[in-house]
């Protein structure tokens, strides 16, 4: 096989991997940082990473794994990075995002309101809770995977999803 | 907490968290109320960031060859626009301005500067806006006059000098032709 023709089977792979699980990688990073804006910006960096280091993961399997890993690590690289600087309000961002992301006031307000419950629902988790859950959601991974992501044992990771989903019934009970 | 609590805990969170629970017995109570908590969070999830919504086109970036080909184009650019700047340089120091407009506004140091200096006498002084009659320049308009009709008059005597020469020598010319030599 020449260059170019691998080269043209790199992109469509690339392209099918963008359509496949760009938004489950981006919701990801969406619900970690929380701004849209960043959140694409990190997606587009997750997808420049995985396109430099593509010939190794080709093969290997669970591509949205492999991705998620990269987004998670980019987002806890952020979050790090967050505690040192200033940043608007979250109040604020969620005013831009609600206004950015609808047309209609109605549709404006209803979002709104989604994406306060949802980061008052995130806000009850700890970080790594946080990470289990979402990678779970996310990318359907399975615990080890997970565990592998977290660098950490089996049996952490499977504390961390069950305190963080009694964490999200005890919310669940007192909102209802 | 043994292995086996470990493959409890693991199976009850798959059961709890799994994306299309294929249809078997039901879940026990525990793990039914933690599945409820997880697709209610599901939901929040879809409600405030849908994954239809969710539109994403990754950048490709250009591979290695297009960024050679890049980087040849860029070069072919900046040597053809060192070409035109060196052929406008020469052409402006081979060619230099004629007028004293150029001259006069060519600041020192610069480009303009550059080029050859043509020496210009000194400039006349402006002339006034006021309108007076300048003796001097009508004595020297008169002198000029004068010798330009002294030098029509010399012309004309040496075309009467240059005729009379002409007709001699036609003379000599007739009379040789009809000799009998």
């Amino acid at each position: 096989m020449n260059d170019s023709s691998r080269s043209s089977d790199d992109e469509e792979r690339f392209a099918e991997w963008g359509r496949l699980h760009g938004p489950a990688v981006r919701a990801y990073l969406l619900a970690m940082v929380r701004r849209p804006e960043l959140a694409d910006e990190l997606a587009q960096e997750v997808f420049f990473r995985a396109w430099k280091a593509r010939h190794r993961y080709w093969e290997d399997g669970n591509a949205r794994a492999y991705l998620l890993r990269i987004a998670d690590r980019l987002a806890c690289d952020f979050a790090r990075k967050a505690r040192r600087e200033v940043h608007l309000s979250e109040e604020a961002w969620q005013n831009v995002q609600a206004a950015a992301a609808a047309v209609q006031p109605a549709d404006c307000l209803a979002r709104k309101e989604a994406i306060e419950q949802l980061h008052s629902a995130l806000d009850r988790l700890t970080a790594e809770q946080r990470r289990v859950l979402l990678l779970r959601y996310y990318g359907g991974l399975s615990f080890s995977e997970i565990a592998a992501i977290l660098a950490c044992p089996l049996g952490t990771a499977l504390s961390h999803c069950h305190r963080g989903l009694l964490a999200l019934r005890s919310l669940l009970a007192e909102t209802s | 907490m043994t292995d086996e609590d470990l493959r409890n805990l693991e199976r009850q969170l798959e059961e709890a968290t799994g994306r299309d629970r294929p249809t078997g017995p039901p879940l026990d109570p525990e793990t039914a109320s933690l599945r409820e908590a997880w697709r209610a969070f599901g939901q929040l999830l879809e409600a405030a960031h849908p994954l239809a919504s969710n539109l994403f086109v990754p950048r490709i970036p250009a591979s290695p060859r297009r960024r050679v080909g890049l980087r040849v184009v860029g070069v072919v650019a900046v040597a053809a626009s060192l070409m035109v700047g060196a052929g406008v340089l020469w052409w402006t120091r081979t060619h230099p301005p004629q007028l004293d407009v150029a001259a006069k506004s060519a600041v020192p140091g610069t480009y303009q500067d550059l080029s050859p200096r043509v020496e210009h006498p000194t400039p006349a002084p402006a002339p006034s806006t006021e309108w007076t009659w300048d003796d001097a320049i009508d004595e020297r308009i008169a002198l000029a006059s004068q010798a330009v009709l002294t030098v029509q008059g010399d012309e004309l005597l040496l075309a009467d000098t240059s005729s009379s020469l002409h007709y001699g020598l036609e003379q000599v010319e007739s009379d040789l032709l009809g000799s009998p030599f």
